[in-house]
């Protein structure tokens, strides 16, 4: 008798089983964030610009695009210098350089969308460098020369992290911290290349890099909501 | 996640504190050149009278045994004649190089490098050039059979 019942139920949950559907459970749209542009943002680092001396001196523009979770972000710059050195001479270098990469939010359900991102970056830099030698051989005597590249180039990518906030209306500003690798140059054939503006000391391995920004943001048209329906009663 | 991130980025942020130039350098002028006799490949010691250089009045070697040779060559061109004059003979060797300059730092300097080593001519029997680069560390940059 037992063993009829327990025969009949196992059927009985099987049947069950098999009437059964599995549903995967998407999660509704509402709470997934759409990919189209929201604003764009422009802004300056201002570190670079207080740090120019008679020396040294940079700039760089920043923008980004508000895509929703990931901003696409574009940096360009200028940068001179000029180093007396220690040998005798002196070392000239003048160039600009453009980033391009994503930056991926972390904090997702900000209401004001402040911003604390990892990205990436690649980077490539136009530059010319110039040389004057003094030297002395106890040979040949002492000598001065000049060395110029006069078209170099070069390219690296980058990992970012930092954070973007919002502190009036539409006035931000943020970090951005920089892991620069990969660094190759080329052009720098009577000249090996020192620094390559944007990227930094040559031949490292890693550099690294500091931005302090200010930006504005410039927000574009919302998307329409559909209309929303009165029920009658 | 970002409670994860967070640190790693800090660190990975002061660990640019370590990026600290050296000022090392191991570039030279100095050529050296190993002499191997011709029939079997074995070092050879050879009496010099001396050995000139051009762009110099210096004379190198001179009343030197040796089977290892230092020879500079001029740091103001991209070609050094060397003229050898030893036992009864007298030959000469033109090398080539390309001179490119690194900048360390400005606190260090800069310092040219010799690279691209070649032979030019010469009135050797033979000449084998082993490495291109002069450097400090360099054992042998060229090899005379003779």
């Amino acid at each position: 008798m037992c063993l009829v019942v327990a025969c009949a139920q196992a059927q009985v949950t099987q049947s069950v089983e098999e009437d059964t559907v599995r549903v995967k459970v998407k999660k509704p749209d509402s709470l997934r964030e759409k990919i189209y542009p929201r604003a764009v943002r422009i802004g300056t680092d201002v570190l670079v610009l207080a740090l120019n001396t008679s020396r040294a001196s940079g700039w760089e523009v920043h923008g980004d695009v508000d895509l929703g979770r990931h901003y696409l972000a574009v940096d360009y710059g200028g940068s001179s210098r000029k180093d007396l050195l220690a040998t005798g001479g002196s070392y000239e270098n003048s160039g600009s350089f453009w980033r391009a990469g994503v930056d991926i939010n972390l904090l997702r359900k900000d209401p004001d969308r402040n911003m604390f991102f990892i990205g990436f970056r690649y980077g490539r830099a136009s530059f010319n460098e110039t040389v004057n030698v003094v030297s002395s051989d106890p040979f040949f005597g002492s000598l001065s020369y000049q060395l110029r590249n006069p078209s170099a180039s070069a390219a690296w990518g980058e990992l970012t992290t930092g954070l973007r906030v919002k502190v009036w209306k539409e006035f931000w500003m943020g970090y951005t911290a920089r892991m620069k690798f990969a660094g190759s140059v080329s052009g720098d054939d009577n000249v090996g290349t020192y620094i390559a503006p944007g990227f930094g000391i040559v031949g490292q391995g890693i550099t690294w890099g500091f931005n302090y920004q200010l930006f504005w943001r410039i927000p574009f048209a919302k998307p329409k909501k559909p209309p929303i329906t009165a029920v009658p009663k | 996640m970002v409670r994860l991130l967070f640190p790693g980025m800090l660190a990975l942020l002061f660990s640019a504190c370590l990026d600290d130039p050296d000022c090392v350098s191991n570039s030279t002028n100095i050529m050296r050149i190993s002499l191997k006799r011709l029939d079997v490949d074995s070092a050879r010691t050879v009496k010099f009278f001396w050995i000139s250089a051009s762009g110099t009045d210096s004379v190198f070697h001179q009343g030197d045994s040796v089977s290892v040779l230092r020879l500079p060559v001029n740091t103001g061109a991209t070609a050094t004649t060397y003229k050898f004059y030893y036992e009864t003979k007298i030959d000469s060797l033109v090398v080539g190089y390309r001179r490119k300059t690194k900048v360390v730092s400005p606190e260090c300097g800069a310092f040219p490098q010799y690279e691209n080593l070649a032979v030019l001519s010469t009135s050797f029997v033979e000449v084998k050039v082993i490495t291109t680069q002069l450097a400090i560390g360099v054992s042998k940059n060229l090899e005379i059979k003779l």
